[in-house]
């Protein structure tokens, strides 16, 4: 009994070596030119999305094949990176970062991945956030802006009359919720590791903190500012106006499911928000979107983010890359893009002219001057950021600690 | 069986038998240990590439990181922790699982479970559990009237810390006590009945009998053990991916964020060298308790 | 835990005490699967529901083939039997002759190898990550099965030969003697002789490197980039967390992952044990 079974793992396992042996030696055999993509999944739309871009793509360029990869947000980072070390760099990337590569000399100039017409429609104030040492190194793809995003039925039958503009107000309407529903918590603060630097943005940007100076070339994270926000927050969480656990909270499987679930009352969202809440079981919530609550003299701040395509060196792909880039930036297909990203700010001024009139999407694009942006351009910046990613899942514990310990990590960064 | 001879022969006729093992050794463990070593000494960009030799910086950086020294204490506990209380169940459930009643083989069965589903699968579930918002602990708690309102185990540094290790001892108990079963069943039946016999007892005639007996299998166990426990790193990174902060990392997962969260893979290479270093402490231990000669003569 | 085997008078007693014991003992080490089972079959909308129901409002066995239509764990399983039984047979044609020859031969680096072999048992390749990393990445084998596969059988090896060892080393050397009278050359001897007896060992290793091989996470979480690459256990991991995660899909397929392993382990429990027996205790 057992010898027989021996021997049928056996046969099975040869069958399994070669096989492998020959999954391994597969891609030797091409005459066709391969690139490959590591795209940001911004939704679940995006793997569909891609798919069919691709085949069409690919049967309107026979010779050119499309490698597509679609990565969370969290992961993404470590694969482009995993990738590039490996010597199996990628052609073209879409994630939220450009700089460091740009620094170490890996990523086409904008102008040579994308055709000058396509160039031209870009929005200019993003090709602006684009470039490294004055010349851009990435295509911006999308954009979003951010607002504050209230349950209008829990705020109203809590007798909170607008949405809170200060913090003083904040903290009023998120007891008088706690009081009327105790089921449910005013505030929804996600400060996981998905966009933590976001919540830490948005709120010190509340209080008049910024990230960078630039004049004196300098991070400025450990400051009085980002201090008192942070500790403005810290008394949210400890009254327990704020879901239990804000350090290991992510957005979208946490603050955000909990405001579509009317649990949340309040939460930081985005222009992208609605879009996911119809897909995410939150179509019956009332919402509002008003400004940020700022800190007592201060004014209200959003946050701006954008996007990038890049593109690759190390393959020396630029003609695929460029003919890839501009299929997608073609009209119908980037609306394809930004219906599967979900209710983003479009990165061209022929998209935007639409979205401009766009109910929903509309108010941000005219949000968009009072936006404060991560300072992209800096090499450095990715290191920071993922500093304060960290470090904010223990801010609500420590927040001083916290600080010093970020300064010091974007101070190293900033001196590499 | 220890009178045994060996056929003595030159180690070049040694080759073919050991050659395909020796280049698997040599070529894939060993190798990437030197490559370690070297990347520990090397400046690497943020995107990964190496922009020449660093001298001893990584490791300034490393000893510089604010949040070293807390890692090197929960690995400790992490370690200790888990090997002890795994090592203390293990006995009593190889005995029940030696002992004979209805049910015995559902028993082992169950307990090859754990052992059978990968670390990812049980702290997958494990994360399920604990969920403030939609684990069935919660609830349970709650039914109980232990809690009031939902709590974040996970959520919170010091619960989060004992949760992991609550799974750590789970997930470690199969092996160990499947081992120490294989010790309890290669003691011969009639020590067995005498050590029940003895009229002195239970208890003394089983520390006095069968637990010596049972030593080498405890002390290999428990080893083996350390080194897993050591290295294991789903669990944490599955759960809590060291979080919130670096409140639950250990070594392993706090290399693995330097390297690819915090992109300084030369801090992270040192810090892998510093972990080598201990594996390596390990291996002495293992060397001088188990008398592995001996062993290996017998 | 007392367990009462000495007085006759209270065996049976005893007897139904232990089985309660033991049955409670078992229920708690199945606690978290059981518990993925009743998410496993519960309907989506059942999923999040605060707080969450006990069991599911309807039981929707059909999720179990639904799962390879909502998640690609078709692929992750393909792709995993597929690193899992080449790791096993080549962890088996370095092990197995290494293994038998210093059972049976003493010569001057015996000594050396088997301390080797000890030191690369207590590596993981979690420690040294970079340094496969940067390894494979020079052998252009980040994100290839191959890589995968050299890498799990060479850090099983240790485990391997060290069993295998033992298992030669039970059988008595006399029958080769025999058979070498006989006129047998040595490989014949170890082909027709020793390789059958020690069948139960070579099982034993074979399935415990399957296993390494089939729940091994770290490296391929590490290598292996792209998804038609990935092995179940990163694909399952990397599900987790920033979208909606279709929980009742995602746990339906991790138990159909665990079952083949399980049956697996059931198959050898047998040797499992005199496995352990002989790699461990004597």
């Amino acid at each position: 009994m057992m010898k027989r079974n021996i021997r049928r793992i056996s046969a099975f396992a040869a069958i399994g070596l070669a096989a492998s042996l020959a999954a391994t030696a597969a891609p030797a055999q091409a005459a066709v030119v391969t690139i490959k993509l590591v795209m940001a999944s911004y939704t679940d739309a995006m793997t569909p999305y891609y798919t069919d871009l691709i085949t069409r793509f690919e049967a309107a360029n026979p010779g050119i094949k499309v490698e597509l990869d679609v990565v969370a947000w969290p992961e993404i980072g470590q694969k482009v990176k995993t990738l590039i070390a490996s010597g199996q760099s990628p052609d073209i990337v879409n994630n939220d970062e450009f700089a460091g590569e740009a620094a170490d000399g890996l990523l086409y100039k904008a102008s040579e991945i994308v055709s000058p017409s396509t160039l031209a429609d870009i929005i200019p104030a993003f090709m602006t956030n684009s470039e490294y040492n004055g010349v851009a190194y990435a295509v911006p793809d999308l954009a979003s802006a951010r607002a504050f995003f209230y349950n209008k039925k829990i705020l109203a039958g809590a007798g909170v009359k607008k949405p809170p503009a200060t913090w003083a107000e904040l903290t009023a309407a998120a007891k008088a919720i706690k009081k009327k529903y105790p089921n449910v918590y005013p505030l929804g603060l996600p400060l996981g590791v998905e966009e933590a630097q976001a919540e830490f943005t948005v709120w010190g940007g509340g209080n008049g903190a910024r990230l960078y100076d630039t004049k004196k070339k300098k991070y400025t994270i450990n400051t009085k500012a980002y201090l008192d926000s942070l500790l403005f927050l810290k008394s949210l969480v400890d009254q327990k106006l704020t879901q239990p656990n804000p350090g290991k909270t992510n957005r979208t499987d946490g603050a955000w499911t909990l405001f579509a679930k009317g649990k949340v009352a309040m939460v930081d969202g985005g222009v992208f928000l609605p879009d996911w809440l119809s897909k995410n079981g939150g179509k019956a919530i009332k919402w509002g979107a008003a400004p940020f609550p700022h800190a007592p003299g201060k004014s209200d701040v959003t946050l701006g983010v954008q996007d990038y395509f890049k593109g690759y060196k190390a393959n020396g792909r630029v003609v695929e890359i460029r003919k890839f880039l501009d299929f997608l930036f073609i009209a119908d297909n980037y609306q394809g893009f930004l219906k599967a990203a979900g209710g983003f700010i479009p990165a061209t001024k022929s998209a935007g002219v639409k979205a401009a009139k766009d109910p929903i999407i509309g108010p941000y694009v005219a949000l968009l001057p009072k936006a404060i942006f991560y300072p992209g351009t800096l090499g450095s910046w990715a290191a920071c950021k993922s500093a304060i990613i960290t470090h904010m899942g223990t801010a609500m514990l420590n927040p001083q600690r916290s600080l010093t310990a970020i300064q010091k990590k974007c101070d190293a960064a900033n001196r590499k | 069986m220890s009178t045994q001879t060996y056929k003595k022969g030159s180690s070049w006729a040694a080759l073919p038998w050991l050659g395909p093992a020796l280049i698997l050794i040599f070529g894939f463990v060993l190798w990437p240990m030197v490559e370690l070593f070297l990347m520990s000494f090397r400046k690497v960009s943020v995107s990964g590439l190496i922009k020449g030799w660093a001298g001893l910086d990584n490791y300034r950086a490393l000893l510089d990181n604010s949040d070293l020294a807390g890692t090197l204490k929960r690995t400790l506990i992490w370690l200790v922790v888990i090997v002890f209380f795994t090592m203390a169940i293990s006995l009593p459930l190889a005995q029940l699982m030696n002992a004979k009643f209805r049910g015995q083989k559902f028993l082992r069965y169950s307990i090859i479970v754990p052992w059978a589903a990968s670390l990812v699968i049980t702290a997958t579930s494990s994360k399920w559990i604990l969920d403030p918002y939609y684990g069935i602990l919660n609830t349970i708690l709650i039914d109980l009237r232990i809690i009031k309102e939902p709590i974040d185990l996970l959520g919170d540094p010091k619960s989060a810390f004992i949760c992991l290790l609550v799974v750590g001892i789970l997930v470690s108990l199969p092996f160990t006590s499947y081992v120490l079963l294989a010790g309890l069943q290669s003691i011969p039946q009639d020590i067995l009945e005498a050590a029940k016999v003895d009229g002195a007892g239970h208890w003394k005639g089983y520390w006095a009998i069968i637990f010596p007996l049972l030593r080498p299998a405890f002390l290999v166990g428990a080893v083996i053990n350390a080194v897993y426990v050591f290295n294991s790193f789903p669990i944490i990174w599955v759960m809590t991916t060291g979080g919130p902060g670096y409140e639950t990392d250990t070594t392993t997962t706090f290399a693995y964020k330097i390297a690819f969260r915090d992109q300084d893979i030369g801090q992270s290479a040192s810090l892998a060298v510093g972990n080598f270093l201990i594996i390596l402490v390990f291996i002495m231990l293992f060397l001088k308790l188990s008398k592995w000669k001996e062993l290996d003569q017998q | 835990m007392k367990l009462d085997m000495g007085h006759k008078t209270k065996r049976r007693i005893s007897q139904t005490g232990l089985s309660v014991l033991g049955i409670t003992v078992a229920l708690l080490f199945l606690f978290p699967y059981v518990s993925m089972l009743l998410t496993a079959v519960k309907p989506k909308s059942d999923i999040t529901d605060i707080p969450p129901t006990y069991f599911p409002k309807h039981w929707e066995w059909d999720n179990f083939i639904k799962v390879f239509q909502e998640l690609p764990f078709g692929m992750y399983i393909r792709s995993t039997i597929l690193i899992s039984v080449s790791t096993m047979i080549l962890g088996l044609l370095a092990s197995i002759p290494a293994g038998y020859y210093v059972a049976r031969n003493n010569f001057r680096l015996r000594t050396p190898f088997l301390l080797l072999v000890l030191v690369t048992q207590m590596f993981s390749p979690t420690t040294l990550l970079i340094g496969i990393y940067r390894e494979m990445s020079s052998l252009h084998l980040v994100n290839s099965y191959l890589g995968l596969i050299i890498i799990n059988a060479s850090f099983n090896l240790a485990f391997s030969v060290w069993i295998l060892s033992s298992f030669f080393k039970s059988i008595p050397i006399e029958i080769e003697e025999a058979a070498a009278i006989d006129g047998a050359s040595r490989f014949q001897t170890f082909r027709k002789i020793s390789l059958p007896l020690a069948l139960p060992g070579i099982v034993t290793t074979a399935i415990f490197t399957f296993i390494a091989a089939w729940n091994e996470y770290v490296v391929a979480y590490t290598l292996a980039s792209s998804p038609s690459k990935q092995p179940f256990s990163v694909g399952l991991s990397l599900l987790i967390g920033y979208y909606e995660v279709k929980w009742n899909y995602l746990f339906a397929g991790s138990l159909i992952a665990i079952i083949p392993v399980f049956i697996l382990f059931v198959m050898i429990e047998k040797y499992l044990v005199s496995g352990l027996t002989a790699g461990s205790v004597k």
